[in-house]
């Protein structure tokens, strides 16, 4: 399999990422909780936590948005799902586009691992498995239905197929994000779940 | 024999194969990436699973507006149907045969065995609709991608893709797109071609020409050192004679999967010279996408918020064509725009007639500002950077160091609240910053423990403030220790 990785440029595309009007507290919400989603997937399949966040906002000279696991801690808290604990609320916008680009960048490092769990989810499926047979999948699922009950809120019920759901969607998701405009999908997609 | 003129492209991603071949026009001169026309593309899925099974392979070929339409529905289908489906869509949907496609789409009608009703085929634009190019989709996993006038034959009217499959094909699609500046077939195509080029740029030719070539000519040489080969593994080139004996064939061939060597050396100039980037008339379009750290310098020094001055910026469709992938792959089309046109400076030393001259005028504001910045987040977008503290703290305070009330309500704010664990193994410390508002500006952990407990200290939120305003001037930074047993200490370290 040929990955096509694509390092990032050190200088990310601000304006790919625009912004038509400012998003309204609800729609905030949508994009954190979406946002703390998407990074939640990628640390389940990938391992890669939040140093490996902080090193890619250095990479990407994204300091003044995501310093270091001190703030990148307090943006993700910002997600109206996790369970609180006293972090704050606010994300703004400049600090969405930064968690967008960071976890862009991490996917498109991890594409190939993406991609391959992708690749045996549509094996599976098309051999009428079930998905978490396969060992990455299976231990994917995991993770990511382990770390969500240990953070989100349990005031929302979630049952093991409803996780088993998202993940795979988020899964799916992150192979496009992976792609070297992944982050202006990313985005678009942030926006259009927000309305 | 390969004419001078042609320029070929072949893009492989695993599972499908695009070759574009087309005829430079001589507008390339003029452009970063090749201007061409008369182009004709050919579209393989060559997936060799399915290559197995069905002992055929699915091609298509057409002409620029057809790979236009079929760049279209692709990022428009994945965009709006693939990304925006909700997590209770199935995987699959019952696999149904290949059916004659319809020149316009059909209703949304229910499968037999899923809860989740069909998704309406997407039709982005009338020129694809007209065409009957449309994707559909079956589930998360499987998607069919109807031909339309595009069909090779009678039967082959359609081909299923896996995800997979669909994103490699947008994969290759965009690729292209990135690369090549297609004329569409009008009479007049004078002056720059039409997708994708803001409405300023044409002031800015021989600007961006400059630019352009100057960073393709600085992605060359980093490709020169031995980059291309490994990270390239699925695009490749048959542009060889293209290389040859002309100027141009340096932007065809800037390897798209590296990264400038040197992305450091690049950007501290790149941050200075955005403080004074001139025409208003470009400013007002490059002000507010400038790159990251910068961002809320700009948005101080400027007008705006991002909102109003992207107004006119790209749809998604659009955007292909104009801004460069996260991957800096197309680094030649934005030239025009604030993020490229930085590094330049360094090299061609022509090149800063429009911009400031970066070695000269280094302002006191940006070396503070972006600390500055990393504190204050929480008021949105912070319009003005009110920090009165900016100016001032170059000038260090030799000695001594004022007493500060704050200091000591630090030293309260903890006291009552520090409950030190049992697992704490010794004190643990952190610098502190203090806005003038009497918030913090910024935490610095002294220790991997100290980071580790960070969110038991009940440690304040940056930007709200929990000890009074400061007075005077300077950025107080405090040392913060809270000790094993409970105890609270608090010094003032320097006030910068």
């Amino acid at each position: 399999m040929h990955p096509i990785v694509q390092p990032p440029s050190p200088a990310p595309p601000w304006q790919d990422l625009t912004l038509p009007r400012m998003p309204t507290a609800g729609q905030l919400d949508n994009i954190k909780a979406h946002l703390d989603l998407v990074l939640l997937a990628i640390e389940a399949l990938t391992g890669l936590g939040s140093e490996a966040m902080v090193a890619a906002a250095m990479t990407l000279k994204l300091e003044g948005a995501v310093g270091d696991r001190i703030a990148l801690w307090r943006l993700r808290q910002s997600n109206p799902l996790r369970k609180s604990s006293g972090g704050r609320k606010k994300l703004d916008v400049e600090e969405a586009r930064a968690l967008v680009l960071i976890t862009c960048y991490l996917a498109q490092k991890q594409q190939e691992l993406i991609r391959r769990a992708v690749t045996l989810l549509e094996d599976m499926t098309a051999q009428g498995r079930p998905p978490h047979q396969a060992a990455l999948l299976g231990d994917y699922l995991d993770t990511f239905s382990n770390t969500y009950q240990e953070r989100m809120d349990a005031s929302t019920i979630v049952t093991a197929e409803m996780l088993a759901q998202l993940a795979f969607k988020l899964l799916i998701d992150l192979l496009f994000y992976s792609a070297p405009n992944g982050h202006r999908r990313f985005w678009l997609a942030l926006l259009d779940r927000a309305q | 024999m390969i004419a001078i003129n042609t320029v070929r492209r072949r893009y492989t991603p695993p599972t499908c194969t695009l070759q574009v071949q087309a005829r430079r026009s001589p507008l390339s001169r003029w452009q970063a990436k090749p201007v061409v026309k008369d182009l004709r593309f050919e579209l393989r899925f060559d997936d060799p699973r399915q290559l197995r099974e069905r002992h055929e392979q699915v091609a298509i070929t057409g002409d620029r507006d057809q790979l236009e339409a079929l760049c279209d529905t692709v990022a428009t289908y994945i965009q709006d149907v693939v990304l925006q489906a909700s997590a209770a869509t199935p995987l699959q949907t019952t696999p149904t045969a290949p059916r004659a496609t319809h020149p316009l789409p059909p209703s949304p009608r229910r499968r037999d065995l899923d809860a989740a009703p069909a998704t309406d085929p997407v039709i982005p634009t009338l020129v694809s609709r007209a065409r009957g190019l449309y994707l559909e989709s079956q589930g998360l996993l499987q998607h069919q991608l109807h031909f339309g006038s595009l069909a090779p034959t009678l039967t082959q009217t359609s081909v299923q893709l896996s995800t997979t499959q669909l994103f490699d094909l947008a994969t290759a699609l965009d690729e292209y797109s990135s690369e090549v500046e297609a004329l569409p077939k009008l009479p007049a195509a004078a002056g720059l071609p039409g997708t994708g080029w803001p409405s300023w740029a044409s002031t800015a030719a021989s600007v961006i020409v400059a630019l352009g070539l100057t960073t393709a000519a600085i992605r060359l040489s980093s490709s020169w050192q031995g980059q291309t080969g490994a990270e390239a593994p699925t695009i490749s080139r048959e542009n060889a004679p293209i290389l040859e004996g002309s100027p141009l064939g340096i932007e065809a061939v800037p390897p798209l999967p590296e990264a400038p060597p040197v992305p450091t050396a690049l950007l501290p100039p790149e941050l200075e010279g955005l403080e004074a980037l001139p025409p208003p008339g470009a400013v007002g379009r490059l002000e507010a996408p400038l790159p990251q750290t910068a961002d809320t310098r700009y948005r101080g020094g400027s007008s705006t918020t991002p909102g109003p001055a992207e107004t006119s910026t790209a749809t998604p469709e659009a955007a292909p064509d104009s801004p460069p992938p996260i991957a800096g792959s197309s680094s030649e089309t934005p030239p025009g725009q604030g993020r490229l046109v930085l590094p330049s400076p360094d090299s061609t030393p022509s090149l800063p007639r429009n911009l400031p001259p970066v070695a000269t005028a280094p302002r006191p504001a940006p070396l503070v500002q972006p600390e500055a910045a990393a504190g204050s987040r929480s008021p949105a977008p912070a319009p003005a950077p009110p920090r009165s503290s900016a100016p001032a703290p170059l000038s260090r305070q030799p000695s001594p160091l004022p007493s500060l009330p704050q200091v000591a309500e630090v030293r309260q704010y903890f006291q009552g609240r520090w409950q030190p664990s049992e697992a704490l193994s010794g004190p643990i410390e952190y610098r502190l910053w203090l806005n003038r508002n009497g918030s913090l500006q910024r935490i610095a952990p002294a220790s991997r423990q100290a980071a580790t407990y960070l969110d038991r200290t009940r440690m304040p939120l940056l930007g709200e403030p929990f000890v009074s305003p400061l007075e005077g001037s300077g950025t107080p930074q405090i040392r913060l220790v809270l000790g094993v047993d409970g105890s609270v200490q608090a010094y003032l370290e320097a006030l910068e």
